[in-house]
């Protein structure tokens, strides 16, 4: 049974087929292998969110060792010298709302960077051939795209903010932060998920309309920019603050502040809010059509 | 489903672009064994693969594969199970490695983690990839990305293999690799191999079937045995003595036992005997009578070449 020219023969699959295999997962992981290929890209752009967090994790530990020492001195002078830290340091809450406002950037870059080319290759190549005759439908390709671009949400931003979380659990005195501050722990979860939700869903939907790379890359994050800085402009020019709604940070920062409640809510609250699922809906809505065609092969 | 039933079956599939009718009316029962899909470019053949695999909609007709019909959901996900399909283009992301991406394709096709890295290894081996297996693909020669494609159509086993132009852009010895495999699968493995090529010799050199398409419905099908036998009256005979026979006394001699005469050429005589006769009785009876002995007689096969082209030919005159 062997060829002439085979060196090896071929061999009958004795096995099963699995029921469910999990197929989004395995396309995200095929996704995030490949991100990681490059290695240098892959510094520059975790190591920001990397110090960050490292930073804002010592700081936040800083905060309750020092307070604990001077609190245990007692008297008068104590009680300045910890209010004095707290000043200094900030409440833990705030903390963590900073950080997850600030490395919400740090995703963005991380995500669009990997994510760009997650389609517009498949689309450029005709790669969506071999996927979609397999047993993967559109549901299927989207899922794992998406998860695929979310991974490196999660690395640049939820999971530093699971580290400072976790380091002001462990180092609060009688786990002081979760009694008092813990509601930051769900709120800073819902923040990042949505962020990391919206972005995901932006960058695929731009990397499924084009089939370059490179055009992705710069049409993912240049919408987001070339919007701020125009929803902003424009903002001031016709004096309507609510255009804010046009730019993603701003929208952002609504949500963070009617979450952690660190700031005034800004008086287009609703109106930013709606931006936001504008800024969801519509590049779900191309991703959707786009890969609609790339299933149905013309 | 019935084992002897053909695995492709399709009925007055009709696909237009626009303006353009890629099949018309295409009436197609594909056996198991080694089928060549042959037809000139443009024919309809790389349409007619995708929807068998449900990647496009007909806009009439119906077609099945292994007994289930592309047009369904449930039945064009267990299709994409028990087919592999080989497309034509390059679609291989450059930076995966050859066991990486058949791994990962298994996988997408539902094989487990473990028996994906086994059947990728597997068919690499069988593809002749096994030294090039953790090297990108951006680093493949054609011939090499041409069998990791074949690899990748057969990391789940499939009953039913569908090849799309798979010699295209190969050097001789590439060629004579992939053909050798596409052979081996069909007549050793028992797999249903649908070579879909614009390459009659690939097609003469490995498939025991052909159904030739042309402007989206199929003008010809049968086993290439046949098509290419249906010549053998036309017979080439060898002589000696016949330098030696006017051409006066050969006419005649045939004439009376109705042969005629194609080509004479010093011992050599090309000939087409009766459409009624069984044997060679009759050139025997000339050799008798003009007065030469027959040392060997050799039935003209045609080429598929031929027969493709005469039905290309007719085709085109009926249009």
């Amino acid at each position: 049974m062997k060829a002439s020219t085979h060196t090896e023969v071929y061999r009958p699959f004795e096995g099963q087929l699995l029921a469910r295999p999990m197929r989004p997962a395995v396309l995200a992981w095929s996704g995030i292998r490949l991100g990681f290929r490059k290695k240098l890209p892959a510094f520059l752009l975790f190591t920001p969110p990397t110090v960050n967090a490292l930073a804002y994790a010592v700081m936040v530990y800083l905060r309750y060792s020092m307070a604990e020492q001077v609190g245990s001195e007692g008297g008068f002078q104590a009680i300045q010298a910890q209010s004095a830290l707290k000043e200094l340091l900030g409440d833990v809450a705030r903390n963590v709302a900073q950080f997850a406002e600030m490395s919400a950037f740090f995703a963005l870059l991380a995500m669009t960077w990997f994510g760009a080319g997650m389609i517009a290759d498949d689309r450029r190549i005709g790669a969506n051939l071999l996927y979609f005759s397999r047993p993967v439908t559109r549901i299927t390709y989207i899922a794992g795209k998406w998860l695929g671009v979310a991974f490196f949400g999660v690395v640049t931003l939820l999971a530093p903010a699971v580290l400072i979380l976790l380091t002001a659990t462990l180092a609060s005195p009688d786990w002081s932060f979760l009694r008092e501050e813990g509601a930051v722990i769900p709120q800073t979860f819902t923040y990042a998920a949505a962020w990391i939700a919206v972005v995901s869903t932006l960058v695929l939907g731009l990397s499924s309309l084009v089939q370059r790379r490179s055009v992705a890359l710069v049409l993912s994050f240049g919408s987001v920019m070339v919007l701020h800085g125009l929803a902003e402009g424009a903002a001031e020019i016709f004096e309507l603050p609510q255009l804010r709604a046009l730019s993603l940070f701003n929208d952002f920062s609504a949500l963070a502040a009617g979450l952690f409640g660190h700031r005034d809510l800004n008086p287009e609250h609703d109106v930013l809010l709606l931006g936001l699922v504008a800024w969801t809906l519509v590049p779900a809505l191309l991703l959707w059509r786009q890969v609609r065609k790339m299933e149905v092969v013309g | 489903m019935d084992p002897g039933a053909p695995l492709i079956q399709a009925t007055g599939l009709h696909k237009r672009y626009g303006d353009v009718h890629a099949l018309r009316g295409l009436e197609l029962q594909v056996p198991h064994g080694t089928v060549g899909l042959l037809g000139p470019n443009g024919a309809g053949k790389t349409t007619l693969l995708k929807l068998l695999l449900g990647l496009l909609e007909p806009d009439e007709g119906t077609a099945t594969v292994v007994g289930l019909d592309p047009r369904r959901r449930a039945d064009r996900l267990t299709i994409r199970t028990k087919v592999g399909y080989m497309p034509e283009g390059d679609c291989l992301l450059p930076e995966t490695t050859g066991v990486e991406l058949v791994a990962t394709l298994g996988r997408l096709t539902g094989l487990s983690r473990a028996d994906a890295m086994t059947r990728a290894h597997e068919v690499l081996d069988y593809c002749q990839l096994e030294e090039a297996r953790y090297r990108p693909v951006q680093g493949y020669s054609t011939g090499m990305k041409q069998r990791l494609k074949l690899a990748q159509a057969l990391v789940h086993d499939p009953d039913l293999v569908l090849l799309d132009e798979p010699t295209n852009g190969l050097d001789p010895k590439g060629r004579r690799q992939m053909l050798d495999l596409v052979a081996d699968l069909g007549r050793n493995q028992g797999k249903t191999v649908l070579l879909c090529t614009h390459l009659l010799p690939d097609v003469e050199r490995t498939c025991d079937h052909v159904v030739l398409l042309q402007t989206g419905a199929v003008r010809l099908t049968g086993a290439v045995a046949e098509l290419t036998g249906a010549d053998a009256l036309r017979v080439d005979v060898t002589t000696q003595g016949l330098t030696e026979v006017s051409p006066e006394a050969l006419d005649e001699a045939l004439k009376k036992a109705g042969v005629a005469l194609e080509t004479r050429e010093g011992e050599r005589l090309r000939v087409a005997l009766p459409a009624d006769s069984s044997s060679a009785d009759a050139l025997f009876s000339v050799a008798m009578s003009a007065g030469f002995r027959i040392e060997g007689l050799a039935p003209l096969k045609a080429s598929l070449e031929q027969v493709f082209l005469e039905t290309v030919a007719q085709t085109e005159g009926a249009a």
